[in-house]
């Protein structure tokens, strides 16, 4: 994990090409003395970055993004030690060396983010 | 014109998630920033800027940008959020060591809401200048 103690991860599931895991954002990572001093909220990037670091694990090999066709952050997202989040994952297409992947962070209802991206 | 803390009176962004380090021109519709990527960066990985970074630093620009206008007029730094980025194209990741030049240009405005596209540059020491990342994004700024 680049940023340490952003996320936890508490399940993860896939069928076909979608995966689904289940973190929570504890509000004890350091990234939120910075962002911002007076009012924690997580950082979009940190976001895109773990959907990246997600879909590594969910492909089984390193992942650069080449490009971001769309990512919209629709919802600030404050950081809790008990709200559990939806991260999916599902797999548009690949090849020996390109993914596409739409990705979203829910909470029930609420997308906070989705994004679709190119990886290799 | 503007280096370091100096830019802590233009964002309201602090260590460790401070991602510009220059503001080194304004003008009414567009900016120029830089960053010089140092190793101890969080969002560095294996010795190079990984794409969080890359992103947040074109946030952080415009957020200089808006940060300058209110500035200018005696005010703090308001909070900015990324709406959207779109059109991104990331060429690769910047090495510890390299500085990033970045080009931001308003293509629209409407309220608290900025469309701006940025273009990054990167310098690593002793090569020439690359395009390492474009992209349009939307900031929405807080009252």
């Amino acid at each position: 994990m680049l940023i340490d103690n952003f996320y936890k991860v508490l399940s993860s599931a896939h069928e076909d090409n979608e995966w689904h895991f289940e973190v929570v954002l504890p509000v004890s990572c350091h990234i939120y003395r910075g962002h911002f001093p007076e009012q924690p909220i997580a950082p979009g990037v940190c976001l895109i970055e773990m959907v990246r670091e997600l879909s590594e694990q969910a492909i089984g090999r390193p992942l650069r993004i080449t490009s971001i066709t769309k990512c919209k952050f629709s919802a600030l997202l404050l950081p809790s030690d008990t709200d559990v989040l939806q991260v999916n994952i599902r797999l548009l297409s690949s090849n020996d060396n390109e993914i596409t992947i739409d990705a979203s962070v829910c909470k029930q209802a609420t997308t906070y983010t989705r994004m679709q991206a190119m990886l290799s | 014109m503007l280096t370091g803390e100096a830019l802590y009176d233009l964002i309201p962004q602090r260590p460790p998630i401070v991602m510009v380090d220059a503001l080194w021109s304004v003008g009414t519709d567009n900016a120029v920033t830089g960053l010089t990527i140092a190793a101890d960066n969080i969002f560095v990985e294996n010795g190079c800027l990984r794409e969080a970074g890359l992103i947040e630093h074109i946030a952080q620009s415009a957020a200089a940008f808006s940060g300058y206008d209110a500035f200018s007029k005696g005010l703090p730094p308001r909070l900015g959020y990324i709406g959207e980025i779109k059109q991104m194209r990331i060429a690769g990741l910047p090495c510890v060591g390299s500085r990033l030049t970045t080009r931001l240009q308003v293509v629209a405005q409407a309220g608290m809401v900025t469309l701006m596209s940025a273009k990054v540059e990167c310098e690593a020491p002793n090569t020439e200048k690359t395009v390492v990342a474009e992209c349009q994004i939307k900031i929405f700024m807080t009252e």
